[in-house]
């Protein structure tokens, strides 16, 4: 069964556009005029119950405005979507007892109460047996290591300390979906990890449908099985997360370690990104240029150490795919 | 019709959730002890300096009794619309802050109503401060004054005129509050609707002892009933009829409610130029 559907979902904004300066400000005054922008236009998705799914694009694809067109806070101006089989504008405090959100930019833990407070507050909110809630708390805290905070006002929290307690209370009411809007943005190396590892085990025990969205090339590689591209409001891709690479990549880089200084043989299809006396390092289009044969004249001509051959990040990939994707 | 056990069960869930966020605005307005202690100086301050004042006005003026008041009642009035003064939090710029900064829109994904959500926690803070100022307040005056000769028969009437006073200064403050929707600061109209509120609303002066002209305009306006009109059940001559100011706080009621319900619908249309 299908956790969110979207069909032909538009979004239109109309913001009211000023002349320049002081004459500009008194004329829209009296004579308004207004320029529509599309955030969303027309997009089809479906997400299975249990799937993990990113949801990327540059800033300003429309990521955010649909995120809150299906937590039910933003009205679509055209099209429509279900999240399970709920349209969620119209019954926006039915939904609410069955999915969870996190923004990470904005807090949702009460900022001058310890989190617990607000956890226990939480529960009251979305009717909870205390007796089921305490144990779901004590298995998220657990989880996601907050028990020493619990007693800490919230706005004494570190944002890596904050974010987890977020999680924890997006949690308690176990949603069916869960919708994440940059939940790893401003975080450390190590607090990353720790909310990737347990939302990959959340998602797999749980079966918990998780859609998010990041900037973070990381929370997409390391966490979601499939990537949902988006730009200008519409989908431009729509896959799993290890085709990114195949699909779109003829390219391989190769890294050479060598004892002495280095010979390039002249091939087409091959750039050379960095030569110095102890290394090579080469860029190869495998369209124009099997890599077999790069390789093999490497090390016939040059006194190698060592050889990877790698793809390249997948951060270049993703700029990749926006820029193919910029408008006409 | 009988509503059903399950229905019943999840109305009283649905009043518990309220319950638990008046407590937590309640924990909330304690949680400063410095904001608290910086109030409760404040207001004994204030009395202080009243009681001397009206000492020597009642001694100038030589009437044992000034408008059904006499000096212990006036001071005693004070307490009270002191109390109901500083229990009110700065709901309108909370809400102008929420409107601005988006964070009204995340408020819309928890399963409960916001206006609600406000009205309770609201409530909550209101009781924390205001209880604390009474009591301090209280102490005080009893010192200077003696104990309060209050109209003890109204107790009951008192405290069903203040809830229904602090719902209409919510749905007031509310309402400046989502103006934000349309207009950048909404600060000078709260600020406007505050000190309206402490000299039109009787909080310095029971409204008997205003010229006539100020208290007619003050009797079209709501302000009288948040402030004046409960503590009046409680002290001074008692000649207010108790049902005439709950039935007058019920049409403020639903004129307040009407005005500020239509604009959190018409404000909720434009939360996507905020929210971005």
């Amino acid at each position: 069964m299908a956790a969110v559907v979207l069909d032909s979902l538009s979004k239109t904004f109309s913001t009211r556009v000023k002349g320049p300066g002081l004459r500009g400000s008194i004329r829209s005054m009296f004579r308004p005029e207004y320029r529509e922008v599309q955030a969303v236009q027309s997009i089809d998705l479906t997400v299975d119950l249990g799937e993990l799914v990113a949801f990327i694009g540059p800033n300003g694809a429309g990521k955010s405005t649909t995120i809150k067109m299906l937590t039910g806070i933003l009205h679509p101006s055209a099209g429509t979507a279900s999240v399970l089989g709920v349209e969620p504008w119209r019954n926006r405090e039915q939904l609410a007892f069955r999915i969870g959100a996190v923004f990470g930019q904005k807090s949702q833990l009460w900022y001058h109460l310890p989190p617990l407070d607000s956890f226990d507050l939480l529960a009251k909110i979305y009717e909870l047996d205390q007796t089921s809630y305490v144990t779901r708390r004590e298995q998220l805290v657990e989880t996601f290591g907050v028990r020493p905070y619990l007693n800490t006002a919230v706005r004494k929290l570190s944002l890596g300390e904050r974010m987890r307690c977020e999680l924890v209370a997006a949690l308690l009411h176990r949603p069916e979906v869960l919708f994440l809007d940059e939940p790893t943005i401003g975080l450390d190396v190590l607090a990353k990890q720790t909310i990737r590892s347990t939302l990959r085990e959340l998602n797999a025990n749980e079966k918990v449908t998780v859609f998010l969205t990041s900037h973070d090339v990381g929370d997409i590689e390391e966490l979601a099985k499939r990537v949902v591209i988006i730009n200008h409001g519409q989908v431009i891709y729509d896959n799993r997360v290890s085709h990114l690479r195949h699909m779109l990549l003829r390219t391989k880089i190769i890294d050479l370690l060598l004892a002495g200084p280095g010979v390039v043989p002249p091939l087409p299809g091959v750039t050379v990104i960095k030569h110095t006396n102890v290394g090579i390092k080469l860029e190869v289009d495998t369209a124009v240029q099997p890599i077999r044969e790069v390789v093999a004249q490497l090390l016939a001509v040059n006194d190698v150490v060592d050889v990877s051959v790698t793809d390249p990040p997948l951060e270049r990939v993703i700029g990749l795919i926006y820029r193919q994707a910029a408008p006409q | 019709m009988k509503p059903s056990p399950r229905a019943r069960r999840s109305a009283a869930r649905c009043v518990a959730k309220y319950l638990a966020i008046g407590r937590t605005g309640f924990a909330t307005a304690v949680a400063y002890r410095g904001e608290y202690l910086l109030r409760s100086v404040m207001l004994l301050l204030i009395l202080y300096v009243f009681t001397v004042l009206w000492r020597t006005v009642y001694a100038a003026g030589g009437h044992e009794v000034v408008e059904g008041f006499a000096l212990r009642d006036m001071i005693w009035y004070l307490v009270i619309t002191e109390s109901i003064v500083f229990s009110r939090p700065r709901l309108a710029g909370r809400i102008d802050t929420e409107v601005k900064a988006g964070t009204l829109a995340y408020t819309l994904v928890r399963p409960y109503s916001y206006v609600m959500f406000h009205y309770a926690q609201t409530l909550g803070e209101a009781l924390a401060r205001g209880l604390m100022s009474f009591l301090v307040g209280g102490a005080l005056v009893t010192l200077l004054v003696g104990p309060p000769a209050f109209n003890f028969g109204n107790v009951g009437f008192f405290l069903v005129a203040l809830l229904l006073g602090a719902t209409i200064d919510f749905l007031l403050s509310f309402a400046v509050g989502l103006l934000a929707f349309w207009i950048e600061e909404t600060s000078p109209i709260a600020f406007i609707q505050d000190r309206l509120l402490m000299l039109l609303g009787g909080m310095m002066l029971p409204l008997e002892i205003f010229p006539a002209f100020l208290r007619t305009i003050a009797g079209w306006l709501p302000l009288g009933m948040i402030i004046y009109a409960p503590a009046r059940l409680l002290v001074g001559a008692n000649t207010l009829r108790p049902w005439t100011v709950l039935a007058t706080q019920a049409m403020w009621l639903v004129v307040t409610g009407v005005a500020s319900t239509w604009l959190f619908r018409a404000g909720v249309k434009r939360v996507n130029v905020h929210g971005g």
